[in-house]
């Protein structure tokens, strides 16, 4: 161990870290948590994947929908549960921070206290949408086809992904094919 | 000059339980001061008070002559913390993780670089640097989270209990970097359950209990007034206690101590030097056989004993209102 005299570099500045910056910057450390852990992106991709191919084909035998092929009720509902499970990974991770004394160590920094959550909530609606697109390419594999316009797809899905945040509720218009979804509070 | 921490009257209670209880303490700069305490004391909540992570009830709390509910914001510039749990990412380099609370501590891209650079190190961890944390020993992880205290280049480092669950050689490791920064002029808080860490690192030394205050002074001045070093002396057999006893409390005004679960005897003593071969000839001259002989210094049971002249209740339902009322 050597001794330095001066070794650091002081920067004077009195200001807070900005918000966009230092969000951005523990966003980094989220994500990278999340892709460095290859069991978590395997497992949960595997798992997914296995539920949708028993319910489209082992218990989709079963049911009759009239109108629209049930593939077609099934995915929409597939992805909004997806979501709303996801929720329950972020509330983990966010209990993990808090009992490993991560957050403390954010909140001793001169960092806006907002940007701890609002990097929490940018990290996971990033692998959310990474999710949903692996969702949707095997849901187009196994027959799903979108009845509406793709813009009105990609706003329910959008909607959806707030919805991890969000109160939701949503109602089905079998005319769309697609769930119609009204958010509050955004 | 303004001293580095001061507190006075804090209080802070967590439903019945009083953390603290008008703690009084002023840290000056230019040194390392250790709260010393046992476990439920209130050393770490007096902790994440000046770290502005929780808010005192009642009391003022200053750091660097900022106050701590008023100027958070100044406050945490000045600080850096290292608390009970290495919080370092597992999943990133040290390197990275370095780099990101450099960042969020406002600095430009380059300055960042440089700055975990050198306190790699400094650290002696520039060669696993660029290993992800999850493949370091709990040793390098407690040196990377101090590391990730330092990279801010702050005033104040806070320390809370540093060295727990260390194994001996990590420990030293980490008590020669923490004196390296204090010769670089960092300050110091540090809390300890370790009377031998606190005399070890710290110019200062407040002995709480109780979430208040309950005697401070440099080291030496505590020894004198606990008595400096203590002799032990391990029985082979129960019935010769007393014996034993009998023959060490000619070394000292205190009177010799027993404990029968553990066979041991022990006399504070205050000169070192001929008292352990004076122990072991009164030892001898009763006749009595023995495992074991040593000059230690004493624990902290044994300080609490001398300075408040009650050991440490473990009893969990006196740290209640009521019980700190009795």
């Amino acid at each position: 161990m050597t001794t330095i005299a001066s070794p650091l570099e002081h920067r004077i500045d009195r200001r807070t870290t900005g918000l966009a910056s230092s969000t951005l910057t523990i966003t980094r450390r989220a994500a990278l948590r999340y892709l460095r852990t290859p069991q978590l992106i395997v497992m949960a991709t595997l798992q997914m994947s296995l539920f949708f191919l028993i319910y489209r084909y082992m218990f989709g035998g079963a049911i009759r929908a009239v109108g629209f092929p049930y593939v077609d009720y099934l995915v929409p509902g597939f992805i909004a549960t997806g979501v709303l499970f996801s929720g329950i990974g972020a509330a983990v991770a966010t209990a993990e921070d808090l009992e490993q004394g991560f957050v403390d160590r954010l909140r001793s920094l001169p960092i806006p206290r907002s940007a701890v959550l609002a990097a929490r909530a940018l990290a996971d609606t990033a692998i959310l949408t990474l999710a949903s697109a692996v969702t949707v390419a095997i849901a187009f594999a196994v027959g799903f086809r979108l009845h509406g316009s793709v813009w009105g797809a990609k706003t329910q899905t959008e909607v959806y992904e707030s919805g991890d945040l969000q109160a939701e509720r949503s109602s089905r218009t079998p005319s769309s094919g697609v769930p119609r979804a009204t958010v509050f509070g955004l | 000059m303004t001293p580095t921490i001061e507190a006075h009257g804090l209080e802070k209670r967590f439903r019945k339980t009083r953390a603290l209880d008008g703690l009084d303490l002023v840290a000056e700069p230019g040194q390392v001061t250790a709260v010393l305490g046992p476990n439920g004391a209130g050393k770490t909540t007096f902790v994440r008070a000046v770290a502005t992570l929780l808010r005192p009830d009642a009391g003022t709390l200053r750091v660097a002559g900022h106050d701590v509910g008023c100027e958070p914001q100044a406050v945490r510039r000045l600080i850096g913390l290292a608390g009970q749990f290495a919080a370092v990412e597992p999943a990133m380099s040290g390197r990275e993780n370095l780099e990101m609370v450099a960042r969020l501590f406002g600095q430009d891209r380059r300055t960042a670089k440089a700055n975990a650079a050198a306190v790699l190190a400094q650290l002696g961890l520039d060669e696993a640097g660029d290993r992800l944390v999850r493949t370091y020993s709990g040793g390098m992880r407690r040196r990377l989270d101090l590391g990730a205290s330092l990279v801010g280049a702050p005033r104040l480092l806070l320390l809370d209990e540093p060295t727990t669950g260390l194994d001996p050689r990590s420990r030293i490791e980490l008590w020669d970097a923490i004196r390296t920064l204090v010769q670089a002029g960092t300050d110091v808080l540090l809390t300890t359950q370790y009377l031998d860490e606190a005399d070890q690192l710290a110019a200062q030394i407040v002995i709480i209990d109780h979430g208040r205050t309950i005697a401070h002074g440099t080291p030496a001045e505590l020894k004198r007034r606990v008595g400096g070093n203590v002799i032990e002396v391990h029985a082979r057999r129960h019935d010769q206690l007393a014996t034993i006893a009998t023959a060490l409390s000619g070394l000292d005004h205190g009177g010799a101590q027993i404990d029968e679960a553990t066979r041991r005897v022990t006399v504070g003593v205050d000169s070192t030097r001929d008292s352990l071969t004076a122990a072991l000839g009164s030892v001898e001259a009763a006749g009595v056989q023995i495992d074991d002989i040593a000059l230690r210094q004493p624990t902290l049971d044994e300080v609490f004993l001398a300075l408040t002249g009650q050991p440490i209740d473990s009893d969990d339902t006196s740290r209640t209102p009521q019980g700190a009322a009795a």
